[in-house]
């Protein structure tokens, strides 16, 4: 986990160093003077070399957890991100939820159905929400639901109803994700030795898809829900700067369009650090549920106590 | 394995208290009182609401509702009228007295007198962002209400004007107690105090019982406070300021797109106000010795190949103006006959022959610079479609604003530049931005070395006459070293209710000080 | 994606043995392609549309640049099927064109990223030990970076263009795969036609070629194919923040972005570009699913 984080901040840190044209000449505008221009340089620690701004950066973030501050803005990023970050992660998780409940029976209903019409339908109907560019689907939204038929606020932050456009915006797509996924591992499952054997012995039908065969079948799309907050997590920058809510996507656009490259790049950063949080909590989660992980573990530590 | 079945509803138990969470803390102000506000929509964050800091897009549309100055410009080419300061008094011709009002009150309570107005000055100066304030020498407390500003030169017209209106004033005990030296918090004298602000949000200010100034009359026509509350919205997304105005989520808003400007005319429940914008778009040519452009038939037969009348029609129809000059009829000194000359009306032919003259062969390659912002795409693109009509074919490089200031000032990296000029309030303030040889290694912005156009400038520059600043149009017209394409109009959409709309000397709106109808909320 | 991942490694183990001969293989998919009706229905839009890229000279009616500025906006009519732009183009025309544009973006930035891939999986695979560990180890770290993200700083940096956006949004079909093929070749090390070709002399490189790739190939194209949508899509998004392919490419995704100020006045110049991302994504992904299904030697039986 910090492994992970430090050689991201390293590589966004790295990647952001060739970034073209200079900085500080746009926040002086074009009548500064060169002395100006590199007074500022001196100030911001431009003129460092490479190795010299790379320490000081990921030192200030591991070491105190301080991105800097704002080349733009003379104001802390970190501060700012902090603030913005549970809005953001409150859309990504309940559009991810959004994608679990709905996902997930689509998919077992297509497995149910396998190359049926209903299986096809199910996905062509999933698929279409993965095939659309998310800022498109937002706009159409907003037209329907705030100014055709007004019964949502097409923008801001408030009540929990400003948030319900943006994340059936952002979670549109990962539907079909789960559903194929889904979809796929029922069909392994419901193929293998143990369900054939459980259909058998008699059980009923949808006995054994609820009991038996979907447990085992969810195993893989936990996997997927980790890989899918990454995309939900680059999908709200978008999204926030449709829907006006200011979370760090928004902060990100703001800054990427200001040139404020130190906010862009913290805002990457911080993200990406949420991402390999939510990444080592998937892989608890799995660990605790899987029976096969369960069993290494219960057997490591019977082994500890007798040695 | 039935944990997982547990564990989806935790989740969606955990995210829903994580969105009202979100939510409460945000909707401080979204139980409906009954407190008459407005909202005004912005289109970007201020981000830092500092005194001292540079000028964003946010921040220049909250500046005149949190912060007030020593004087004010009623419009371009005005006298300064009393703000803070009553009066001015000129000792020689670098040294001025100002003298504050003695009753001046931030919010906080605490007293302002000329050792605050000093300090600003002085911060202002030291923190170097505020570009004006780079032509003052010293500024010193002379006694308790009046400020010595020494100049480092004699100042140019309007010079004075620009250095004294732009460093905000405000408390230096108030400044210093502050955590975050005004960032998220400022404390001022102006007539609304900031109550609450959610950066990448919205501000909400509300109305002071005890402003300083007493007789509204003496000061800006954006002191008063016309209503309870002020909320500024900041949305990014221009089609949406469109619909927050169809929703009534918002009450006014400049940043609707002309096209959208059309859903709103003659429709009951809204209205239109039209201004223009003091931007010119130019193209520059580069005239350097060598380049095509220092050719003068082929820099007409540009200008003689551009439709400039049919290009506003399509970037913005109804909200743009062809240009007549380099610069806009807003600037002080423009030149409302200039209006009836030819200003290289369309004349494909005409183009043609001198593009020939000029020795041009079909197939020529020009390079454009253009900075990347939508508007501009359309414009270069008419411009590129224009000019193969006359046999040119015209590469465009898009480039980002921070390399863009760069390769303005590289004679290689372009033969035509587009180009935006404004900054100043006088017509030949975006001269000089232009034309000025005295900056930028004694080149023109196109690199051109012309002692006479430099002469005229200068002259009109300094003597302000109507016939010195009509001499320099005409020879710059004449040789075309710029060819000012069109300038945009700032319109502004409101609800019914907003009876006049009141802005600053920078096109803002002062939404507090806007005049309602009794029945506005 | 997992599951993908999964496929290449049950692939190698159930299959490379066998020696299953490349135009039967083909022979099958093809059949088992045309027996899913969604998947056909893709493959059909599909071929359609690169046609329409193709040939877009022979189709469009106007020519993508051409302007006509007293025409500007117009709503769909005869003579403009899609209506026109703000300055005065055809919007059909421009979405024929921009088939070119987006579909090559598409792919391209998938062959790309693919390839670099591939080769460092190959590498990774083949050396294994110290090697292995410093590429997958890079990889990921690549792969805890929002790939959106990702995207756009590698944006920020490079600049607007197309050229550019496909070298950003190439970086995200990387990691997969390396990941692919370097399980691949741990999966095959020791067979027995590897330590054959070995014995015969064969060079490293050439048993890389010439056997391992071949291998590999089924998941790749699949996750491949399923990749070209989503790198559509961020190109779109690329343009949304004002990163990606720059007027007056006709590139959907820049047409959608650059018109959307115009979604309440001229909702067709957002509308139709939309349609056709939304087509041309979806297709790629009813044929990537069959393409999968019918690849998928756990669904042979």
């Amino acid at each position: 986990m910090i492994p992970v984080v430090l050689g991201v901040t390293i590589l966004i840190f790295t990647i952001m160093y060739f970034i073209p044209g200079d900085p500080v000449k746009l926040m002086l505008g074009p009548d500064s003077t060169p002395e100006q221009i590199e007074a500022k340089r001196a100030d911001l620690g431009l003129n460092d070399p490479y190795v010299v701004r790379l320490g000081k950066y990921v030192g200030g973030i591991v070491l105190e957890f301080d991105f800097g501050d704002s080349w733009v803005y003379n104001t802390p990023v970190t501060h700012e991100l902090l603030n913005r970050l549970p809005r953001t992660l409150a859309i990504a998780l309940a559009s991810m939820i959004i994608q679990i409940i709905i996902g997930i029976p689509i998919g077992v209903f297509a497995a149910v159905y396998q190359n049926r019409f209903w299986d096809r339908l199910a996905m062509f109907i999933a698929l279409i929400g993965i095939s659309m560019p998310e800022f498109w689907v937002a706009l159409m939204m907003v037209l329907l639901f705030s100014v055709e038929w007004g019964i949502l606020p097409p923008f801001g932050i408030g009540g929990i109803q400003y948030y319900i456009l943006p994340v059936f915006a952002l979670s549109l797509a990962g539907i079909a994700t789960q559903a194929r996924q889904t979809r796929s591992s029922m069909l392994e499952i419901i193929r293998s030795d143990f369900i054939t054997t459980a259909r058998s012995k008699g059980i009923s039908q949808m006995r054994t898809l609820f009991r038996h065969a979907l447990p085992n079948a969810l195993l893989p799309v936990i996997t997927v829900i980790g890989n899918g907050m990454g995309r939900l997590l680059g999908g709200a920058v978008v999204i926030e700067a449709i829907f006006s809510i200011p979370g760090v996507g928004m902060y990100m656009v703001g800054a990427i369009n200001a040139r404020d490259y130190n906010v862009v790049m913290s805002s990457v950063i911080i993200l990406a650090i949420v991402f390999a949080l939510i990444m080592l909590l998937v892989d608890l989660v799995y660990a605790m549920i899987d029976p096969r992980i369960k069993a290494q573990f219960a057997g490591k530590r019977r082994s500890k106590n007798n040695g | 394995m039935k944990k997982i079945v547990f564990l989806t509803p935790v989740l969606f138990l955990f995210s829903i208290g994580l969105l009202f969470a979100a939510g409460q803390g945000d909707s401080k102000s979204a139980a409906a009182d009954a407190t008459p506000e407005v909202v005004l929509a912005i289109g970007a964050d201020p981000g830092d609401l500092a005194p001292f800091v540079g000028m964003s897009n946010g921040r220049i549309t909250v500046l005149h509702t949190i912060y007030e100055y020593l004087f004010y410009l009623d419009k371009a080419g005005d006298p300064l009228s009393p703000y803070l300061a009553k009066d001015l008094e000129k000792i020689d011709d670098v040294t001025y007295h100002v003298f504050l009002y003695e009753n001046i009150y931030d919010s906080a309570g605490n007293h302002i007198t000329a050792e605050d107005a000093a300090w600003s000055y002085q911060t202002a100066m030291d923190m170097n962002y505020l570009r004006p304030v780079g032509d003052i020498e010293s500024v010193s407390v002379v006694d308790e209400y009046t400020v010595e500003f020494v100049l480092k030169r004699k100042p140019l017209v309007g010079d004075l004007e620009k250095v004294l209106c732009e460093a905000p004033i405000v408390s230096k005990t108030a400044y210093e107690a502050s955590s975050d030296k005004f960032a998220k918090n400022p404390v001022t004298s102006s007539p609304y105090k900031l109550s609450q602000y959610i950066p990448g949000s919205k501000l909400v200010f509300e109305r002071r019982d005890d402003y300083w100034q007493k007789d509204l009359s003496l000061g800006p026509k954006y002191n008063r406070a016309n209503i309870e509350k002020v909320v500024m919205q900041v949305i990014t997304e221009p089609a949406q300021h469109s619909i927050a105005l169809e929703t009534k989520t918002v009450d006014i808003s400049a940043m609707v797109t002309s096209d959208d400007v059309k859903n709103f005319e003659g429709r009951d429940g809204y209205s239109i106000f039209t201004f223009q914008d003091n931007l010119a778009v130019i193209l520059q040519f580069n005239g350097k010795d060598g380049s095509p452009f220092a050719s003068k038939e082929l820099r007409q037969a540009m200008a003689y190949a551009i439709d400039s009348k049919a290009m506003c029609q399509a970037v913005a129809p109804g909200a743009s103006t062809p240009l007549v000059t380099v610069g806009n009829s807003n600037f002080g000194g423009y030149q409302t006959k200039w209006e009836n000359e030819n200003y290289y009306a369309y004349d494909v032919a005409r183009a043609k022959a001198l593009a020939a003259s000029a020795g041009v062969t079909p197939g020529t390659r020009i390079r454009l610079l253009q900075m990347n912002e939508p508007r501009y795409s359309l414009i270069t693109q008419i411009i590129q479609y224009q000019l193969s009509e006359i046999g040119i074919q015209l590469e465009i490089n898009q480039v980002e604003a921070s390399v863009f200031n760069e390769l303005k000032y590289d004679d290689s990296a372009w033969d035509i530049m587009l180009d935006t000029v404004a900054g100043g309030n006088f017509i030949f303030s975006p001269w000089l931005l232009a034309f000025d040889q005295t900056k930028n290694k004694g080149l023109t912005g196109g690199f051109v070395l012309d002692n006479k156009l430099q002469s005229l400038l200068t002259e009109a520059s300094s003597t302000f006459t109507p016939e010195s600043i009509d001499a320099f149009h005409k020879y710059q017209k004449d040789m075309n070293y710029a060819y000012g394409l069109l300038s945009f109009h700032n319109i502004v959409v409101a609800v019914e209710g907003v009876d006049k709309l009141v802005r600053d000397e920078r096109n803002q709106i002062v939404p507090g000080s806007c005049e309602f109808s009794p029945e506005f909320k | 994606m997992d599951d993908v991942l999964e496929m290449g490694r049950s692939m190698n183990k159930n299959e490379t043995a066998e020696t299953w001969k490349r135009q039967s293989q083909l022979g099958i998919v093809a059949k088992r392609i045309a027996k899913n009706p969604t998947a056909l229905i893709g493959f059909i839009f599909l071929v359609l549309l690169v046609l329409m890229a193709v040939f877009a000279p022979y189709i469009a009616p106007y020519d993508y640049t051409e302007q006509n500025l007293m025409n500007t906006r117009s709503a769909p009519s005869l003579e403009n099927p899609f209506g026109t732009d703000e300055l005065g183009r055809d919007v059909m025309s421009r979405v024929i064109y921009g088939s070119r544009y987006s579909l090559s973006i598409g792919i391209l930035s998938v062959l790309l990223g693919t390839s670099i891939g591939m080769f460092f999986g190959a590498i990774a695979g083949y050396f294994g030990g110290t090697v292995d560990n410093i590429i997958m180890r890079f990889i990921d770290i690549l792969q805890s970076i929002p790939g959106t993200l990702l995207a756009i700083t590698v944006s920020v940096v490079l600049g607007p263009g197309y050229f550019n956006s496909m070298l950003a949004l190439s970086i995200g079909a990387i990691p997969m795969s390396v990941r692919l093929l370097r399980a691949s070749i741990l999966g095959i090390r020791g067979e027995e036609y590897l330590e054959a070709a070995t014995s015969i002399n064969a060079r490293t490189h050439r048993i890389i070629l010439r056997h391992i790739i071949p291998n590999t190939f089924a998941p790749i194209l699949v996750s491949g194919t399923m990749m070209i949508g989503h790198v559509i899509l961020s190109a779109a998004m690329l343009s949304f923040i004002g990163l990606g392919i720059q007027p007056p490419m006709p590139e959907w995704g820049s047409m959608i972005a650059g018109g959307r100020n115009l979604i309440r006045s001229c909702p067709h110049i957002v509308t139709f570009p939309g349609i056709f991302i939304m087509i041309a994504v979806l297709s790629i992904n009813l044929f990537g699913d069959g393409l999968r299904d019918a690849l998928d030697p756990k669904l042979k039986k």
